[in-house]
């Protein structure tokens, strides 16, 4: 069964774009896009442009802030770095996310009472 | 919170605009050239590298869109899309974009103009406390809507009436101001000590007079704001002062605040307030008192008025008075007795800029259906390319609005022009008429009407916008469905302005004729060359009818002997002062009437025996008084022609008697009518009494004179103060002034509504002319063909003629139907013509069609003039 590639839940992406500036420290907008096909392996479809008005949104919130700057290749480009509220904003939402799961993995296992 | 932030970020996000865009193009080439790299690291060639590149991205225009929409408000940056694509149209047609302005900017502009008028004068607050819950309770005659009270009335309400909290007094006096400056004459209201608590109004400074001093009649004085800047320079220390009115030393002990207006039912200043006892008031029922009430919480003007109407009806049973003929009761709400004379007036006004603004609407409307035909090519092309049909009316719905918003601001400066205008005629007109101005309360008005009129006019537009045929609009020509049904339309909006025209037109022309009248109502006198000065003979000075006698008669004498004088004479009440002594002077031999309206109600004068004959009031009947009708001689009388209609039943009086006060007086004569009130009432019955035998203390001198009577004041004021050193003489005029300040009013309408009838008129003929040069550049080509055809000019220039004129006499004949109904409400601005008087209507109505035919003149010459060969050229365009 060909594994179907899952279309990417709106909002996540603005969760994986902080926590990869996280973890990478500040980058531009294609590293992020790349970072994250690149952790998901094959199984998201993305369009790496919609990173764009993911960024655009993640700013207007506070939590980043953007800077231009030169790339490794010396090419112009936009550098996005997380703030303190931002990461703030991060430990909340993974929070959030472990607990749903956390939940939802119990909700659907096999359960031993019958209901 | 964050909501908030995001939103100020969007807005600022407005403003970055254009660099913003760049830096995001920027960004996106990046990111897709660091793509490629990587798909040539990769071993791509550089064709798929890039086309790798591309796809992995996604839509750079959609992921450019979404940006952009994230970015700022996408609401107010369309607004703002619109608005320049607004702009620029106007630009483009600055002939009509002016002409449409400049249309808007009157109609808004006269509108806001009446506004700042009835907002100032009928709607502002009264300042003072509550004015809801006050009460003017006047008396009712079945003649007399409002009539003064008399003292005996204000106890019996006292008594009687449960519904009010406090009810207060006042009368109106004039005190003879001395010791403070030249000796003046002052307004006064002497009220009973509770009026300010029953108004609602403190002191300024000081306070105001307690129920004691009322009882005591005692000598203290409340100034107003205005005198005590005047004439004590705004001091202090003028607490406690003492000020002498008539002779007698008085305390000063207040002062009320500015802006603080006795609310009198006519512009009535009171420059000072002193107390008036009623108690100790011998004359219980003379009939001069002005009763305020305020209601108590909970009750309402309507219970209020029930009971006193009860009160006075039970009252009327217990005096005897025959039903339907009592003296009964008027309580007016103190917000509905401000202005009360004059509101009819400023509402018809009111009416009548209304249908100016629509038909200015009706050009507007016009002139932006001319222009929507001109771009329904383009708007066709937008549609076909996608645009959404909400969108193009909503770019239309933002082009109406910046005309009505830069229609409605140039009209707010000519609403502030003609409100100053209006201003300095009106004072003394009408109550408050210093306030006339633009407050907040007549911008909101003007942005209200700018909005509405711009949703009127550019509805039509809209509409023909909204079911535009895409296929023959882009496919060309100048005519297809929009072109006809167009014109069609705008045949009906000028019939309409027509209409509407012809209706103002009419009132006014109604207007004029009744003041034309006026002007030649015969006042019962001559008032050229006439001089009036008014005196008070303090009572401290001049204690009786005798000492009084003797001053009239030495001041008549003197002035009478004064080069360029040619008589005197002294009066109480002359005509035109506003002043009047009305009370019953039964006839001897008559049953006394229980009835109001039976008893011969008359005004009362004494006069010096020179009066008629200076005045040119004509002798009708037997003699008129003499010299030798002194203090000791046989009481007589005069009585006027009105008197003896109304009261003689048919019998001659002269030789009858007539009770005077307390005294029979004999008739010696008849004289005739003055219309003392003005030109527009009825002569009053009038019974005169020589001066030698009765007289008062404030007196107005009548002096004939052979040249400008203002001329001669001083030496007339000298000859006075000849016989008496401290008598001042005050209100100075002639009454040649007096009787045209009586028509003031009047005036003043008559010159607004005829200003607006004659807009409305040119607008009205602008529609015409609009919609017949489009008809003829419409319809070029066929007339071209006509032409060809062998038509005569004249039958092409008698065609176009033909059409506007049908549209004229359609706009005509509803126009006399509208104004048959409505001049009706104009009634009580009428004198001497009826609101549907067949010649003014028939007048207007010949004015408007010599209008519209001058105005298809030149679209008719224009049709006359047209050159087959080019008309037929241009047919398949």
């Amino acid at each position: 069964m060909k594994q179907r590639k899952s279309e990417i839940l709106p909002g996540t992406l603005n969760l994986m774009a902080l926590r990869t500036l996280e973890a990478l420290g500040p980058q531009h907008g294609f590293g992020i896009a790349r970072r994250i096909e690149q952790i998901s392996g094959d199984h998201l479809q993305m369009n790496q442009g919609t990173i764009y008005p993911a960024l655009l949104h993640l700013e207007q919130m506070g939590w980043i802030r953007s800077k231009w700057g030169v790339s490794e290749n010396g090419r112009r480009a936009r550098y996005y770095s997380i703030t303190p509220k931002g990461r703030r904003q991060l430990a909340a939402e993974t929070e959030y996310w472990r607990r749903t799961s956390e939940i939802m993995t119990r909700f659907l296992e096999p359960s031993e009472d019958v209901l | 919170m964050t909501g908030l932030r995001v939103f100020w970020r969007r807005l600022r996000g407005l403003f970055s605009g254009s660099r913003a865009d760049r830096e995001l193009n920027d960004e996106i080439r990046s990111h897709i050239e660091m793509q490629i790299e990587d798909g040539l690291a990769r071993g791509l060639t550089a064709e798929q590298a890039r086309r790798e590149a591309l796809l992995r991205f996604g839509g750079v225009e959609r992921i450019k869109e979404e940006y952009r929409d994230r970015r700022s408000l996408p609401l107010v940056e369309t607004a703002l899309q619109d608005l320049r694509h607004a702009v620029r149209l106007f630009r483009r047609n600055p002939a009509v974009s002016l002409v449409a302005v400049l249309t808007l900017a009157l109609g808004i502009g006269a509108n806001t103009a009446i506004f700042s008028v009835i907002n100032a004068v009928v709607l502002a607050e009264l300042p003072l406390v509550e004015p809801e819950r006050l009460t003017v309770i006047w008396g009712k005659l079945s003649r007399v809507d409002q009539v003064e009270q008399s003292p005996e009335d204000f106890d019996v309400l006292i008594e009687r009436s449960r519904s009010f909290e406090q009810i207060a007094a006042t009368e109106r006096a004039n005190f003879n101001l001395t010791g403070a400056g030249d000796p003046v004459r002052l307004e006064a209201q002497c009220a009973t000590a509770n009026l300010f608590a029953t108004l609602g109004a403190a002191p300024l400074l000081g306070r105001t007079f307690t129920e004691e001093e009322d009882r005591q009649d005692a000598h203290v004085a409340l100034l107003d704001h205005r005198l005590w800047q005047g004439r004590f320079g705004g001091d202090a220390g003028v607490i406690g002062r003492s000020i002498s009115l008539d002779g007698a030393p008085y305390t000063v002990i207040g002062v009320m605040p500015a802006g603080f207006e006795f609310p009198a039912p006519i512009s009535n200043r009171a420059d000072i307030w002193t107390p008036r006892s009623l108690a100790t008031e011998r004359a219980r029922k003379a009939h001069n008192l002005l009763v305020i009430g305020r209601l108590k919480s909970g009750v309402t003007q309507q219970q209020a008025r029930a009971e006193l109407e009860g009160i006075a009806h039970q009252r009327a049973r217990e005096d005897g008075q025959p039903p339907g003929d009592e003296y009964g009761v008027n309580p007016i709400p103190m917000t509905a007795q401000i202005g009360r004379q004059q509101r009819p007036a400023l509402y018809i006004l009111a009416g009548a800029v209304g249908f100016v603004l629509l038909i200015a609407c009706a050009n507007v409307a016009s002139l932006l259906l001319a222009l929507a035909a001109g771009r329904r090519r383009e708007i066709a092309l937008r549609l076909a390319l996608g645009a959404q049909r909400g969108r193009i009316i909503r770019q239309l719905a933002t082009e109406s609005l910046l005309l009505a918003s830069v229609g409605g601001g140039v009209g707010l400066l000519l609403a502030y022009w003609l409100g100053g205008t209006i201003r300095v005629y009106a004072v003394g007109q009408l109550p408050r008429a210093e306030s006339i101005g633009i407050d907040a309360s007549v911008l909101i008005f003007t942005m209200l009407v700018s909005m509405l009129t711009g949703l009127i006019f550019g509805l039509a537009p809209a509409l023909s916008a909204a079911r535009a045929d895409l296929n023959s609009a882009i496919k060309g020509g100048g005519r297809g469905a929009t072109g006809a049904k167009g014109q069609r339309l705008r045949g009906v909006l000028a019939v309409i302005e027509i209409a509407a025209a012809l209706v103002l037109l009419a009132g006014a022309g109604l207007l004029i004729k009744s003041f034309r009248q006026l002007q030649q109502v015969d006042p019962g006198f001559d008032p050229n060359n006439l001089l009036g000065v008014e005196i008070t003979l303090p009572e401290s000075k001049y204690p009786d009818s005798r000492s009084r006698a003797a001053f009239h008669e030495q001041a008549l004498e003197k002035i009478s002997a004064l080069p360029g004088i040619k008589g005197a004479a002294i009066i109480n009440h002359p005509p035109l002062s506003g002043r009047r002594g009305i009370s019953i002077f039964p006839i001897e031999g008559r049953p006394e009437t229980r009835g109001v309206s039976d008893a011969p109600l008359a005004d009362f004068r004494f006069v010096s025996p020179d009066y008629f004959g200076m005045m040119g009031i004509p002798l009708l009947q037997g003699r008129a008084l003499l010299e030798s009708d002194a203090l000791n001689a046989p009481p007589v009388v005069v009585i006027n022609r009105a008197y003896a209609d109304l009261y003689a039943q048919g019998e001659d009086l002269t030789g009858r008697r007539v009770r005077v006060g307390e005294e029979w007086h004999t008739v010696v004569g008849v004289v005739g009518d003055v219309r003392q009130s003005g030109p527009d009432r009825e002569a009053a019955p009038h019974v005169y009494v020589s001066y030698r035998q009765a007289n008062t203390a404030r007196a107005g001198l009548l002096v004939r004179t052979s040249g400008d009577p203002l001329q001669l004041a001083a030496a007339v004021r000298a000859q006075v103060l000849a016989v008496d050193r401290e008598q001042p003489v005050y209100n100075i005029r002639a009454m040649a002034d007096l009787l045209a300040e009586a028509m003031a009013g009047r005036r003043l309408n008559l010159a607004l509504l005829t200003g607006f009838a004659l807009l409305a008129v040119v607008l009205a003929s602008a529609g015409i002319y609009g919609v017949m040069a489009n008809m003829v550049a419409q319809r070029t080509g066929e007339i071209g063909l006509r032409l060809a055809l062998g038509a005569k000019p004249v039958d092409v220039m008698s065609l176009v003629i033909g059409r506007g004129m049908g549209l004229a006499l359609a706009g005509v004949a509803v126009g006399a139907a509208g104004a048959l109904m409505l001049t009706r409400l104009m009634e009580s601005l009428l004198f001497g013509v009826s609101a549907h008087d067949p010649a003014t209507l028939g007048v207007a109505g010949l004015i408007l069609m010599a209008v519209a035919l001058a105005a298809c003149w030149i679209p008719a010459r224009r049709a006359m003039r047209v050159d087959p060969m080019i008309a037929l050229r241009y047919e398949g365009r």
